[in-house]
């Protein structure tokens, strides 16, 4: 019943060690930029982002794999999308309201 | 012939596609929730009401290994699931056992630390980033938790139901789970600890 695959066994050992590669190169030269204290306020501040960014794109794309471009895996990938979209929503939307509200305390309070 | 037509809609290597996608809903789901706790957690993290920032929750060096460490229990999970995949069962016993045990090293690592602050009289109560710092670390931490307790069931099932479709279905589910988990980690390193870091 079970079908087993070397190839597809192969396939999937190239990706995780891959994506285990470039996770920790990833890490390890951001926490370097960092501590070493060598970047600018917003350099350090874009490359975490980046780095956070990245290592999102690196586990979904190489770790976990989701069967996204067939057709049994449009719903995946619409899943996925939906999560990116209200995801965004409450990060961005949450971060604009709450600096706005502060920058209209301190106002009052000066 | 029929039956592998149609099996292939639903099947991918023997793989229950349906149940996948459902776990695949519920991450989706999951991530919305730490959506919430991160914007929280950047909304509150200089409230510190004279208590501690966080460059004094943990050093640096300390994360930093905590990160490698569970960098590698993905790998060592992605070497048990490509043996599920060959077939090969004491392999796949093999590494699942090794990621147990570095899961479990990295959630005492994390329990320390916590424990630590909270001895030392820094709890979720004194100010209110260290309410946002405690529940988003916390929440990770019980995920894990609750992992290892997942994987401890899989390592007991294992060995009864060896490598059958449904096994491989569920340790499919699990490396989701456990790749989700570490993507909550690195976004932790990236938003709690380098960010305090700068």
């Amino acid at each position: 019943m079970s079908d087993f695959s070397v190839q597809e066994a192969n396939k999937k050992l190239k990706t995780y060690i891959a994506g285990y590669v470039i996770t920790v190169a990833l890490t390890l030269i951001t926490y370097w930029l960092i501590t070493s204290h060598s970047l600018s306020m917003t350099g350090a501040f874009f490359t975490i982002g980046a780095f956070a960014a990245l290592s999102v794109f690196v586990v979904v794309g190489f770790f976990s794999r989701m069967n996204m471009s067939k057709e049994d895996g449009v719903w995946n990938f619409i899943a996925f999308v939906f999560a990116v979209i209200i995801v965004t929503i409450i990060v961005v939307g949450s971060l604009w309201i709450m600096y706005n509200v502060m920058h209209n305390m301190m106002a009052h309070a000066s | 012939m029929t039956t592998h037509t149609l099996d292939k809609n639903n099947h991918h290597g023997g793989l229950d596609a349906k149940v996948i996608f459902g776990f695949w809903v519920f991450i989706v789901t999951d991530c919305i929730m730490f959506s919430g706790l991160f914007s929280t957690y950047a909304v509150l993290s200089h409230s510190t009401f004279g208590n501690i920032g966080v460059a004094q929750t943990a050093s640096l060096p300390f994360v930093l290994v905590q990160t490698l460490l569970f960098l590698t229990s993905v790998l060592t999970l992605g070497f048990g699931v490509a043996a599920s995949t060959r077939g090969n069962f004491n392999q796949t016993m093999l590494w699942l056992v090794i990621t147990f045990a570095l899961g479990a090293i990295f959630l005492s690592m994390g329990y320390h630390q916590l424990a630590n602050l909270y001895t030392h009289g820094h709890t979720w109560r004194d100010s209110a980033f260290l309410s946002a710092y405690f529940t988003v670390i916390g929440l990770q931490g019980l995920h894990v938790l609750i992992g290892l307790l997942w994987l401890a069931i899989l390592l007991i099932q294992l060995p009864l139901q060896k490598l059958s479709d449904t096994m491989r279905t569920r340790l499919c589910c699990f490396g989701l789970f456990w790749d989700f988990l570490a993507m909550l980690w690195l976004l932790i390193f990236a938003i709690v600890y380098l960010m305090g870091a700068i």
